[in-house]
């Protein structure tokens, strides 16, 4: 009896979650969740020879989806169209985090 | 004995409603339904698409340039998208087997686009060229615009959205070309006559001018004062047939005036540009914040793009629904009378004889 209780509950959940999810998507809700809670600003930076540039977070996200691949670097990620070059854009997880609320799917290896 | 036979049947009306829901959900992010594009009449004796036989949906999905995903290019090819974009890839033989995958057994050729700009450059893998920047005179950027064009055309891209035509790059500092506005006009031409010889779209960008100014880097909507000097590439590239240019997002005054609103969607602004220029007119990227911000709601912007008289929108969702759904947006306002038909048809026209089509009425 209390173990079909129990799934009860969870099949309630699940129906709640499902019914939620065909009036409003939670993928997006589930994305601003991750911006909201970091509370650090996005930042964006582009390296080349003459050092770092920062670009504005929206540009940033269109040039990302561009990139050959993404790869964490430490606490940031690094974006390249060629990994031995020497130009390529520093970014944090704020950012990211922004570009895939907006759309651009930047996928981190 | 009965409680526990309740909480059973509690089960199996729960199990149902999931099932259901589950099903329901399932539909709503399944790819859309779209039939084979078989009432297209393309006549490829005379290399002509008869323009009636497209409907307003195929219309509205040849004006949509989006994101290359290989996976979607058969929904692609029956929803008749116009054109897609490629970032980087790993080789050369990547992106000839990408372009192959969109265009063998395409009913309408797509656009196959890419930003070769220099110092962004999506073949960095195995193919470098010169930055913008270092790029010294107009017959060097000749040079540079003819061997880039050959490299694209060799690769099967058909269209590039470069070059930037800006007086200036803050921000990356590489995009542009550099010297006295008449200078930067003189290599704008050049380049674009080099990539066009080789049968590239070449596209200057972007309109009116200033986009790459600094700014606050987490202020999306940006306003400028646009002048004389900042026209003068555009003029130039106009006079010298450039196949393409891109409109800006950035709210302008000055010369030319967007009214308060994002260029990309300023009628004003861009039927402007098109009383003194024939060809393709582009959207800057559509998600970018610089737009979207500017909008409570994304179908109000997706009816405004093409009430604004653009030709082709550059979208990078390229989730199929998504389009699907933009088409339909469109397609209602197209119904309701806010957008006149004939305004779509204008576009296709232009984008089909862009592809080397002739078109019947």
């Amino acid at each position: 009896m209390g173990c079909l209780k129990i799934v009860n509950i969870v099949l309630a959940a699940f129906a709640v979650l499902l019914a939620l999810n065909l009036l409003m998507p939670l993928g997006p809700l589930a994305g601003n969740a991750v911006y909201a809670l970091d509370a650090s600003e996005p930042e964006c930076h582009f390296n080349t020879a003459a050092g770092l540039r920062e670009i504005p977070s929206d540009a940033c996200c269109f040039e990302l989806r561009q990139q050959l691949a993404c790869t964490r670097a430490g606490t940031d990620i690094r974006c390249y169209t060629s990994e031995s070059s020497g130009t390529y854009y520093l970014v944090n997880s704020k950012l990211l985090a922004l570009c895939n609320l907006e759309g651009f799917n930047v996928k981190v290896s | 004995m009965s409680r526990s036979r309740n909480g059973l049947s509690v089960t199996i009306l729960l199990a149902l409603i999931v099932a259901m829901l589950f099903f329901l959900n399932l539909e709503k992010i399944a790819a859309p339904q779209v039939a084979a594009p078989d009432n297209v009449v393309f006549d490829r004796t005379t290399n002509t698409v008869q323009l009636s036989s497209l409907t307003l949906r195929q219309k509205i999905a040849q004006m949509i340039v989006t994101y290359g995903d290989e996976n979607d290019a058969d929904v692609f090819k029956k929803m008749l998208i116009g054109g897609v974009y490629f970032g980087a890839k790993p080789s050369e033989s990547d992106y000839i087997a990408s372009v192959n995958r969109f265009q063998d057994g395409a009913v309408v050729p797509f656009f196959t686009t890419v930003d070769l700009e220099g110092c962004s450059n999506p073949f960095e893998n195995f193919q470098n060229f010169p930055s913008f920047k270092d790029i010294n005179t107009s017959e060097e950027a000749y040079g540079y615009g003819y061997a880039e064009g050959k490299f694209l055309k060799e690769t099967g891209i058909n269209v590039d959205f470069s070059p930037v035509v800006d007086l200036k790059d803050d921000i990356w500092d590489c995009r542009s070309f550099v010297g006295t506005p008449e200078e930067i006009a003189n290599k704008s031409d050049s380049y674009i006559y080099g990539m066009q010889e080789n049968g590239v779209i070449a596209t200057a960008k972007h309109y009116p001018g200033k986009t790459l100014v600094s700014r606050d880097p987490h202020k999306y909507i940006v306003y400028e004062q646009i002048d004389e000097n900042d026209l003068l590439p555009f003029k130039r590239t106009i006079r010298s047939n450039v196949s393409a240019i891109m409109v800006s997002h950035v709210i302008v005054n000055g010369s030319v005036s967007s009214g308060s609103m994002p260029s990309t969607v300023s009628q004003p602004l861009v039927q402007g540009l098109r009383n003194q220029y024939g060809g393709l007119i582009v959207t800057d990227e559509i998600n970018m914040l610089g737009l979207k911000d500017y909008y409570a709601s994304k179908d109000d912007m997706y009816v405004d793009l093409f009430k604004a008289d653009n030709d082709v929108i550059l979208n990078f969702d390229s989730d199929p629904k998504d389009l699907d759904h933009m088409i339909s947006v469109v397609e209602g306002a197209v119904n309701r009378g806010e957008i006149s038909e004939q305004r779509i048809d204008g576009s296709v026209t232009r984008i089909l004889n862009a592809k080397g089509i002739n078109v019947a009425a």
